[in-house]
């Protein structure tokens, strides 16, 4: 990247210079001593920031924070490692992974702290900025080099965008059943339901940051206190012998037994999800133990019966899984249709066949369908046909699943791929022509 | 020119601001809304006989049910328990009932029921079905929770919780009656043709003829044996041939002297924990292929509750049915599964 455009004079002679140059600082040059002590000060921090050397820097950790990010995806998750590498300020780097994964250690035995991802490209973006504000001129010579570096920070723009507005769900539905809401499998939370209506049910929720081993969920709002004994990012159920049921386990706690599993590697072949898990006691309100419970998303809910402060009983449903999301609009599968090609079981065509119902836009019953390569898009949202769910009895399939995505940010990594190509036209053609004229002249 | 130093700035403010505004979650209460749900109701009667239990079942609305409680009563009061034989001299029972009025219209049997009726409702029409499980240990217990599930209401604990069970004409019909919250999905009438369309197994005498090779060879065909799978040691008394795919999945050729098609589904799912299905269930599970020329069926059984998987193909010949089954762990048996159908496509007839 070139950023030597003009050789900017340092130290206390650099104002003049800047505010015979720009016409918003020429009152400044006038003023007395203090304001040109200050603009002299924001001065020099910009030509320290603007620095080219902080350049090189920056992308040396660049390349190492993506090499060591995608190492770490041996032991981590994907979005674990999008997240804790990428997506933060921070991150604490495993001694192995430091070493790039080539010397086996068994416990690990320090992490080391390194820039995160956002950290490297906010101070990316603070040094190209101040470059351009030191150093770089407008002209029609440069103007493509300003393109490049502009596509570049439309590129990095969007990135943020997408780390935060982003949002990647299921939504599964049956036939002849609608639903509104989807599902997150990237990260969990508790829920507890009652019903307070024939169509209507009151959830209260518990998200995934608050859930760890050794936590105490005690919240007004919730109808009891848990404690969590043992959380669990990814487990494996099996059957439980007698000795393993504690004397006061409860529901699934006293016919499965969770073991810990690693978190699903980002480098698995089958690419499937984690599946948390917790063991929490759970108190009622008079401080009296309800039971030892086991929670886990592959499970369905349990129910639990409480009295409230006026005896009257209440069951509520409580569950451990993936986060769940509500739309204000609802898709009705009126049919889903899974062709394979003869004789095989090679898929050759998924067609769910929906309605859309949204009755804050007065939209009810809208036809719609979603098939392999034709999503759906509404409210932002992109549906696509993803797979299917099917009738464990039968094996035949009973419903469809549908990617939901939501990136605010889609369009613009396309638009900065234009401007770096149209500044890379740009500059090379003007240097082409620099080059003809040069023929020529000879 | 320059560009004004207060836009980059500005500009730069913006992007650290908007990855600073992450929201950070916490505890919610919300009201979330079943669009489709109402009051269902589900009556059912059960008859137990021998290992099977008849399930008669009628569910929908609550009024629409209510409308139909009466003639449903009576259609299970009045069933007779009939014993036939099948074409190997094998006795099975039969159910008959009185007839049901007319706007109850009777579905071909399909799937996993006996027999089906539609009957008029508004605004969808609701069915009353039959059908016949295999009965295990706690069979009312099980079913009841199924059922309390579906229409959204806690499990009970002991069989204690139960109605008491009603005896007509020396059967015993255990009554379950429930009222709660569901979603009302009729289904898709059974395609009377589907049956008609599959290739029906072979019995004996109509399978290809294959000549005993000299030498005591056992297997009749010639086969690719894909990379990275070796010959194992054989571990069954009929097993004629073993490969080791990986230390958790293995494959196994296998001839049997008789057995159908369901028989041999069955027997998989019960080896891997599934409950057993309708003879007509098992067959449909089956996809139709041809493996050495030969029409031959194959079937992916999985039980992800117990990580445990079976692709099995089934080749029907003169002298046995020649069984070959890869199973393991579900995620191991599904990243071998491209193999073992390369595998079971290679074959070919000896002399062929």
């Amino acid at each position: 990247m070139e950023q030597t455009a003009t050789k900017q004079p340092t130290g206390s002679t650099a104002n003049p210079t800047v505010a015979a140059t720009n016409g918003s600082v020429n009152g400044a040059a006038a003023h007395p001593a203090p304001h040109a002590n200050q603009q002299n000060i924001v001065w020099r921090c910009l030509e320290v920031l603007a620095d080219l050397r902080i350049t090189v820097a920056l992308f040396a950790l660049a390349m190492l924070i993506v090499f060591w990010g995608t190492l770490a995806q041996q032991d981590f998750g994907v979005w674990t490692i999008v997240n804790r590498y990428f997506r933060s300020f921070l991150v604490w780097v495993p001694l192995r992974v430091v070493l790039f994964n080539t010397i086996e250690l068994k416990d690990n035995p320090f992490d080391v702290p390194f820039p995160g991802g956002w950290l490297i490209g906010s101070v990316m973006v603070v040094n190209l900025i101040a470059a351009h504000i030191m150093r770089f001129k407008f002209t029609w010579s440069r103007g493509g080099i300003i393109l490049i570096h502009a596509g570049i920070l439309i590129m990095m723009i969007s990135e943020v965008i997408t780390g935060v507005y982003a949002i990647e769900g299921q939504l599964v539905v049956q036939i002849g059943m609608t639903s509104n809401s989807v599902i997150h499998p990237g990260s969990a939370e508790f829920a507890v339901t009652r019903h307070v209506g024939v169509k209507d049910d009151e959830q209260i929720t518990v998200p995934r940051r608050l859930l760890a081993s050794g936590a105490v969920i005690d919240d007004p709002r919730l109808p009891f206190v848990m404690k969590i004994s043992q959380y669990m990012v990814n487990c494996e159920l099996r059957k439980a012998a007698p000795g393993d049921i504690d004397h006061d386990a409860k529901g699934h706690a006293r016919v499965f037994v969770a073991v810990e599993k690693p978190e699903v590697s980002g480098v698995d072949p089958n690419q499937k999800h984690d599946i948390p898990a917790m063991y929490a006691d759970l108190f009622d309100r008079n401080g009296k133990k309800l039971g030892k419970y086991l929670f886990c998303a592959s499970r369905d809910e349990q129910w639990i019966k409480l009295k409230d402060a006026d005896g009257k009983e209440t069951d509520y449903q409580v569950v451990l899984r993936f986060k769940e999301t509500q739309r204000d609009f609802s898709i009705h599968l009126d049919d889903f249709k899974h062709d394979v090609f003869p004789g095989t079981n090679t898929p050759r065509d998924f067609h769910s066949y929906i309605r859309l119902t949204d009755e804050k836009e007065g939209i009810v019953d809208r036809k719609a369908e979603i098939y392999m390569n034709a999503p759906m898009t509404y409210k932002g949202e992109t549906f696509y046909q993803s797979q299917w769910t099917t009738d464990p009895l039968t094996g035949k399939a009973n419903g469809t699943v549908l990617q939901v995505v939501r990136n605010p940010g889609w369009a613009m990594p396309y638009i900065a791929c234009l401007v770096v190509g149209l500044g890379m036209l740009w500059h090379f053609g003007i240097t082409l022509q620099r080059f003809v004229d040069r023929r020529i002249m000879r | 020119m320059r560009i004004p130093r207060a836009c980059l700035l500005l500009l730069g403010g913006c992007v650290l601001a908007i990855a600073g505004c992450k929201e950070d979650e916490d505890i919610r209460v919300n009201t979330v809304s079943h669009p489709d749900r109402q009051a269902i109701r589900l009556r059912a009667g059960v008859i137990k006989r021998d290992n099977l239990l008849w399930v008669f079942l009628i569910k929908g609305p609550k009024n629409e049910v209510a409308k139909n409680l009466d003639t449903f009563n009576e259609l299970v009061r009045s069933v007779k328990f009939l014993e036939k034989k099948d074409d190997n001299g094998r006795p099975f029972e039969v159910a008959e009932w009185t007839n049901p009025p007319k706007n109850w219209r009777k579905d071909p049997p399909g799937e996993m029921r006996y027999a089906a009726y539609r009957i008029d409702a508004e605004p969808k029409e609701i069915e009353m079905t039959v059908s016949r499980l295999s009965a295990g240990d706690d069979w009312l217990l099980t079913n009841v929770n199924r059922w309390r599930k579906q229409v959204n209401l806690p499990p009970v604990a002991k069989d204690a919780d139960l109605q008491a069970p009603e005896v007509v004409h020396e059967k015993e019909i255990a009554w379950v009656d429930l009222t709660g919250l569901g979603v009302h999905i009729v289904s898709k009438p059974p395609d009377p043709q589907a049956q008609s369309k599959k290739p029906q197994f072979p019995a004996q005498g109509k399978r290809p003829k294959v000549q005993p090779k000299a030498g005591g060879k056992k297997v009749p065909f010639q086969y690719d044996v894909p990379k990275g799978w070796e010959k194992g040691e054989l571990t069954g008394q009929f097993m004629v041939e073993r490969y080791v795919v990986d230390k958790d999945v293995q494959v196994t050729l296998t001839p049997l002297g008789g057995g159908d098609l369901a028989g041999n589904i069955n027997r998989w799912r019960k080896e891997i924990g599934l409950p057993l299905v309708d003879k007509k269930v098992a067959d449909d599970s089956a996809a139709v292929l041809k493996i050495a020329g030969v029409q031959s069926y194959y079937v992916d059984i999985d039980n992800p509750a117990r990580s445990s998987r079976i692709l099995g193909a089934i080749v029907p010949l003169d002298d046995a049915i020649w069984v070959v089954k890869m199973w393991g762990p579900s995620n191991r048996v599904g990243e071998n599964k491209n193999g073992f159908e390369t595998f079971v496509k290679s074959f070919k007839l000896d002399g062929r």
